[in-house]
């Protein structure tokens, strides 16, 4: 109560208004999604109070996903992955002069989705910090190393180019500092690296500039006419037609969500397959049944905040807009992980209320704003590139006013070009990143308490299972990889 | 196994491209290997500074190896970019670093208004009256938008913006 109390202060509302406002309209520009709208309005954020920051984060974050879902009803053109699907029904539904139903169904959706996940999110956590609590280093590691599997055996494509990915990931961790011996490691001379690389630059070059640079060779898809206010509110059929698609989305999306390394976009493919299996008329889907936009929206935002549940109880990032979030806490002062229940109980359950708010402020705000969206998609894409450059130049340069972070945006700006070229995953990158000093202390803390010997994670259960668990995420996606890949060369 | 290896020495752009990535990936490892011999592989204490750039050079470079020998996700040279694109590419790379590395002695406003007139063209921007009205009030909404508004001080040049 304390937490609402908190998040219901005229400020805080605010900033998770602005939030929800900008999250959006960066969400609405395609192939911005939410990680990028993170690193990119990252800067708006600094100087504020860490609790009002925080919000304003969160806000961008669920503002950033229902931007996406403008765009993919609206031009056909994903707004971030996890909206891909809803491309499918949705857009078809406004070829038919059904955009408003689509839009005000996907809001409503993810409102309920969101809800239930929060209430979920705020019945599990408790019990799931109290267990963390009990982790000594040997089971830290071992759950780190199941959080490495993961986000690389899931990634989607190639599990070799996952590991490239989070490999890399770990090497750019190691830049800086030594945890132990306090020596400097892989600095170049530089002593803007003695304090590793600060994650600003990495987001944004790999988020906001790469994808801006991917973008140079793409045309302007055309634009089906905003829908009038009174043409958005669904019908008493639209609304029977999808509360069982929205009711399964949030378990799927939910369920989903708590399993580090699937992404969204995972939570809203596996949300309309089972629609069109539980459909009496399946053929429908693809040709603008509302069932196939209900489930997949509402399986995203509920996803949106199961992901959340890793990161507050376990101090693990599952997905690369988690992990950058992560890093924004770290930036303010707080390291995500059971000991916020303990530390910072008002500022947590700030935020988990804030959350709830933030869904409340898009359901009201969002339907009403359209056609506001769909100005900014009329904006020139040489300006909005030209500006989401010169805000990643900002951003990156505030953070410490050093001219050296915009020279570590570009290249990493390069590597995230390179990485999408070359096929190769970015999200195992960011979260190997991220985590990868707390992985290297830990791993040390665990070998210097057993001599060096690596027996002392099969001594703990726990740790033991995490371990398996890991070697086995990895030999069953590998194994997934080869036939499918050996599948489509025949 | 064979027939993957096999499948991997085509000569198409997709296949060039991941046979490129794979070399600098052993390239990278074979650097972090070099790299943390200069640090000590372990104490009394357990694994030092030198034990995990060790052993993540050696999984990198076999990692790179497997993807020299086997053949890229896909083979679609669409998926590429163009050599346009490589060109604009590089453009607004170059701008970028220019604009972060004068921003100090320039001043913010300059930079990012001599890098959004070079960026905007290149995107696709013609009019040089369009470009020089969107450079000039983008850059001072943004300055005024930093300034005033978040209070987050923005670098000045010697005419004082």
């Amino acid at each position: 109560l304390h937490g609402l109390e908190a998040a219901v202060q005229p400020v805080n509302l605010l900033y998770a208004l602005a939030g929800c406002v900008v999250g959006t309209l960066v969400g609405v520009l395609p192939g911005l999604g939410s990680t990028a709208a993170i690193g990119i309005l990252l800067p708006l954020t600094f100087g504020r109070e860490p609790t009002t920051a925080i919000i304003m984060l969160a806000a961008i974050y669920w503002g950033s996903m229902y931007g996406g879902t403008i765009t993919s009803v609206l031009l056909n053109v994903p707004g971030e992955a996890s909206s891909a699907i809803t491309c499918l029904d949705g857009h078809e539904m406004a070829r038919r002069g059904r955009a408003g139903p689509a839009l005000s169904i996907a809001a409503i959706g993810s409102f309920i989705g969101g809800t239930v996940a929060t209430i979920g999110l705020v019945a599990i956590a408790l019990p799931l910090t109290a267990l963390a609590l009990k982790f000594g280093p040997a089971e830290i590691l071992g759950l780190l190393l199941m959080t490495l599997a993961l986000v690389t055996g899931l990634s989607g494509g190639s599990p070799i180019l996952g590991f490239v990915s989070m490999l890399l990931g770990l090497v750019v961790a190691m830049v800086g500092i030594d945890p132990g011996a306090g020596i400097p490691r892989f600095t170049f001379g530089r002593t803007e690296l003695l304090d590793g690389v600060n994650f600003i630059p990495v987001v944004m070059g790999m988020f906001g500039v790469a994808e801006v640079l991917l973008n140079l060779g793409e045309k302007s898809a055309s634009l089906i006419p905003a829908p009038s206010l009174k043409s958005l509110l669904p019908t008493s059929r639209d609304l029977r037609d999808s509360a069982g698609p929205v009711a399964r989305g949030t378990v799927v999306g939910f369920l989903l969500g708590l399993v580090p390394g699937l992404t969204g976009v995972v939570a809203s493919v596996v949300s309309y397959m089972v629609e069109r299996k539980v459909s009496r008329t399946p053929q429908r889907f693809g040709k603008g049944a509302i069932e196939g936009v209900a489930g997949p929206e509402t399986a995203n935002n509920a996803y949106a905040t199961g992901a959340i549940v890793p990161l507050f109880t376990l101090g693990i990032p599952g997905s690369p807009s988690i992990a950058v979030l992560m890093g924004a806490f770290t930036m303010n002062g707080i390291v995500p992980g059971p000991f916020m229940f303990v530390e910072h109980t008002t500022l947590i359950w700030t935020v988990i209320a804030s959350m709830y708010i933030a869904n409340v402020i898009l359901l009201l705000l969002n339907l009403p704003l359209v056609p506001l969206w769909l100005l900014v998609l009329r904006v020139p894409r040489p300006i909005l590139y030209a500006f989401i450059l010169v805000f990643c130049i900002i951003g990156t340069y505030t953070t410490r006013n050093e001219p050296f972070d915009v020279v570590l945006m570009v290249l990493f700006g390069l590597l995230g070009y390179a990485f999408k070229i070359a096929d190769i995953p970015v999200a195992p990158f960011i979260v190997t990143m991220i985590l990868g000093p707390l992985i290297e202390r830990t791993a040390r803390r665990t070998l210097e308490m057993s001599n060096g010997h690596f027996g002392v994670v099969l001594d703990s259960p726990l740790a033991l299972s995490f371990l398996v668990a890991a070697i086995g995420i990895v030999v069953i996606s590998s194994f997934k990889f080869a036939a499918r890949f050996k599948g489509s060369a025949e | 196994v064979t027939r993957s290896v096999l499948s991997g020495w085509k000569f198409t752009p997709a296949h060039l491209v991941h046979k490129v990535a794979a070399i600098i990936v052993i390239g990278t490892g074979l650097a972090v290997i070099v790299a943390s011999r200069s640090f000590v592989y372990s104490d009394d204490l357990g694994p030092g500074p030198g034990f995990l750039p060790l052993w993540i050079g050696i999984a990198l470079g076999t990692v790179g190896l497997v993807m020299l020998l086997t053949a890229p996700t896909h083979d679609d040279p669409d998926r590429l970019p163009s050599p346009g694109a490589l060109a604009k590419a590089l453009v607004l790379i170059v701008a970028m670093l220019a604009a972060g590395v004068s921003m100090n002695a320039v001043g913010f406003v300059t930079a990012t208004f001599i890098f959004t007139a070079i960026v905007l063209p290149t995107l696709g921007m013609r009019r040089p009256l369009w470009v020089a009205l969107a450079a000039g009030c983008g850059t001072f909404a943004i300055f005024y938008l930093f300034n005033e508004l978040l209070h987050e001080t923005l670098p000045t040049g010697p005419l004082g913006f």
